[in-house]
């Protein structure tokens, strides 16, 4: 790949020189790079002011006791001695938001994929179907979650009302331990499939049809096919669309707080969940920051780890 | 031609920036644009002796719902003729929310200018150093200071300084449906309550009876405010079994007890073994006419009275071992001390907890103000003076306010999380109350 880009960047800069003569693009690249800023400037103004420095000064928070009711002090490595080893809570949450992964990640890709192959289909109206299952992605998320909040209601929930026409009494959907969990997880994933459907129609839609065609010849079976071309030519989209649903699944807020708000107990604690607990309910804001770079650590080491993996499995990169 | 267009783009996108940027600015600002502008409303004043004021906007903050909002609209107008230079803008936030929200809004220093409090909030924001000293109000006349109950004003005081005024000290009650009990032919909880038979085991029985779950009616229901506001659905329990959630110092929890169980157990119960209350998580309110017996405080009456379908009564508290139990509910008026205007935000305070004006509150609060208390006007709030008599009056000496305690947001928290596992019928009652000694035994050290 490597080799390949630097050929290219050859080129086009030989491309370059032939037009403008050297001493001429080095002016227009100045002022180029002059603009650039000025039109990035909103942009990386905004970043550094509302993003960089209010994780900067998380992070710095996170080595004192700062709280809204009392004065703070430099505490040191405290908060994250009390995460490791004093506060089973912190490791719950982690327990759970590792649950919410495992759950979400495999469910979205597979329902994405199946929805992506079912659909990736010229027949009339196909633009509806897909539309229809992409539109809760651009919706948003806390109306997302009311909404399904009502319908897994206890009394009067659409699938409690329908379960009764068949005669069975519902469970307390969002008031029981076991259930809480898995309606979060079911509830996500319908929200979300859409875009991962969207990346894998495209790549599905990429994959030259000679390999079809190739393998027809060969006699290979629809599986077949499925296992050795499909899956391989679509393995970078399959790649990127795991980084991306288990980063996001990571960070998980907005459907348990309007949802569970972290219950019933503490049974859909996750860490995004009890940062914000830990923060703005009971204002531990030293706490709260050092659970917060906790979880930063570990979306970047899951990152990394992935990001090298892939060599292993991804056979085909463009 | 075409670089001076890119130019003047980039001039014109830096031009709508900086302006975008600075209309926050004329906006917070906006004190200063209203004070020049005054001297002109200030000669069309009634009162031309007043000096060029000032113009000031001041924030008050509320959890009220719609009929309170009006109702305060009204007195705005009113106190806006005396000041016009003061402008009072309400801000409503849900309960559930309240405490929360005031307190980043404290940190951020966003905070109204005047709030409501209730009880649970005060010792916190107290003890943060959060308040203004109102004291300054015991020197004026015509406020007669000397009104307000000594009682309402403990929470409020600390070391000599008193940091608001209580408005609004409504006993808990039950409001019960009397066409639903007239439906069945039983005897109604005043009747009962005047036999001297009202207690928890004449409650169940009519509960009982009441209930219907093919109509979807419940007969009755403790949970007010969301079922995430325990003290308001408990605390009466608690109180009429002789359980203490936490002892008086503060210094050990203390509902894991006989009596903590029971009064734990009979709610319980009457959620998922009689079926006499709605399910956890269930909405279903009073004016729905759904519920036959409710468990509200006095504030609830605006809401009430908006009832056409069904005649309602309200009655005290039925009898548990240790009696009534009832609690009353607590809400005072502050002054946050980050204040810019602190002498404006005393004299709306002033205004709204006046004698007059309080009388007017009372339609919905029950007022602090002995003179309001005591007066006619106020008995004809509610829907007769012999009900108001009984539930509200006669109830005041012995209630109790709800428990509060300094580091009450984490208490709430725990106790929450421990509820569930009842609410999910995931732990018996003894187990829920170990669970609770647990978690909040370490809050209290």
């Amino acid at each position: 790949m490597s080799t390949l880009d630097v050929k290219h960047a050859q080129a086009e800069e030989i491309r370059v020189k032939a037009r403008f003569g050297k001493s001429k693009k080095s002016r227009l690249h100045h002022k180029e790079n002059w603009f650039a800023w000025l039109f990035i400037s909103p942009m990386v103004l905004g970043y550094m002011l509302f993003l960089f420095v209010p994780i900067m000064g998380a992070f710095f928070m996170s080595f004192t006791d700062y709280s809204l009711l009392h004065d703070s002090s430099f505490v040191g490595l405290d908060n994250y001695k009390i995460a490791f080893s004093e506060d089973p809570l912190f490791w719950k949450s982690v327990g759970q938001t590792l649950y919410f992964s495992a759950g979400l990640i495999p469910l979205n890709l597979c329902l994405a994929l199946g929805l992506a192959l079912l659909l990736n289909r010229k027949i009339p109206g196909i633009g509806l179907f897909r539309t229809a299952i992409f539109t809760p992605v651009v919706t948003s998320i806390v109306v997302w979650a009311i909404a399904w909040k009502y319908i897994f209601a206890t009394d009067y929930g659409l699938i409690n009302e329908l379960l009764k026409l068949l005669h069975i009494e519902g469970p307390a959907w969002l008031y029981n331990f076991q259930l809480a969990m898995p309606v979060v997880i079911i509830v996500s994933v319908l929200k979300n499939v859409g875009l991962n459907m969207v990346i894998f129609l495209a790549a599905l839609q990429d994959v030259p049809k000679m390999y079809y065609e190739a393998a027809k010849i060969d006699g290979a079976s629809k599986y077949k096919m499925f296992t050795n071309v499909t899956m391989p030519m679509i393995s970078p989209s399959l790649f990127l669309a795991m980084i991306l649903t288990l980063i996001g699944s990571l960070k998980v807020f907005s459907q348990i707080q309007v949802m569970t708000d972290g219950g019933p107990g503490t049974s859909t604690y996750v860490l995004v969940y009890y940062i914000y607990q830990q923060a703005f309910k009971i204002f531990d804001f030293g706490y709260a920051s050092a659970i917060a770079f906790i979880l930063f650590f570990l979306v970047l080491v899951l990152t990394i780890v992935q990001w090298n993996l892939r060599k292993r499995w991804v056979h085909h990169e463009e | 031609m075409k670089k001076g267009a890119t130019l003047m783009m980039s001039l014109l996108l830096i031009i709508a920036l900086i302006a975008g940027c600075s209309s926050n600015k004329t906006e917070s600002g906006n004190g200063e644009n209203q004070a020049t502008a005054a001297p002109d409303s200030a000669t069309k004043a009634p009162d031309p002796t007043k000096e060029r004021q000032k113009a000031v906007s001041l924030k008050f903050s509320i959890w009220g719902n719609d009929n309170h909002k009006q109702m305060y609209e009204d007195m705005i107008v009113q106190f806006k003729e005396k000041n016009p230079n003061i402008n009072v803008e309400i801000m409503v936030i849900p309960f559930a929310d309240y405490q929360q929200k005031l307190t980043i809004m404290q940190a951020s220093r966003t905070a109204p200018d005047i709030a409501w409090l209730a009880e649970r909030m005060i010792p916190q924001f107290i003890s943060t150093d959060a308040l203004l000293d109102v004291s300054a109000l015991k020197s004026d006349a015509d406020y007669n200071f000397a009104d307000i109950f000594p009682s309402a004003l403990d929470l409020l005081i600390k070391d000599g300084s008193n940091y608001g005024i209580p408005f609004s000290t409504p006993p808990s009650m039950i409001y019960y449906n009397k066409t639903l009990f007239e439906a069945k032919g039983l005897a109604t909880p005043t009747e009962l309550y005047k036999q001297g038979k009202w207690t928890y085991d004449e409650y169940l029985k009519a509960a009982k009876a009441l209930t219907d779950s093919s109509a979807g009616i419940y007969g009755t229901n403790f949970v007010r405010n969301g079922w995430e506001n325990w003290p308001d659905a408990l605390q009466t329990l608690f109180n009429a079994y002789g359980a203490e959630l936490i002892n008086k110092e503060g210094t050990e929890f203390t509902l894991d007890s006989s009596q903590g169980e029971q009064a734990l157990q009979l709610y319980s119960d009457m959620i998922f073994k009689d079926g006499v209350h709605p399910k956890p998580g269930d909405q279903t309110t009073f004016d729905s006419g759904k519920i036959a017996m409710q468990k509200e405080l006095f504030s609830y009456m605006g809401k009430a009275k908006a009832v056409t379908d069904f005649e309602w009564d309200i009655a005290p508290l039925p009898a548990g071992p240790n009696g009534l139990g009832t609690t009353l509910g607590y809400a005072a008026v502050t002054i946050t001390k980050d204040s810019k205007y602190p002498d404006e935000a005393l004299e709306f305070l002033k205004f709204i907890t006046s004698p007059e004006n309080m009388a007017i509150t009372s339609q919905y609060f029950v007022p602090s103000r002995k003179s309001v208390l005591e007066s006619d006007s106020f008995l004809n709030q509610g829907p007769s003076a012999e009900s108001m008599k009984l539930a509200v009056i006669d109830q005041m000496a012995a209630a109790q306010t709800l428990p509060s305690f300094q580091d009450w947001a984490k208490i709430d928290s725990s106790m929450k999380t421990v509820l569930d596992y009842l609410y999910s019928k995931s732990a018996t009652v003894q187990e829920v109350l170990k669970k609770a000694d647990e978690s909040i035994t370490p809050l209290l050290k």
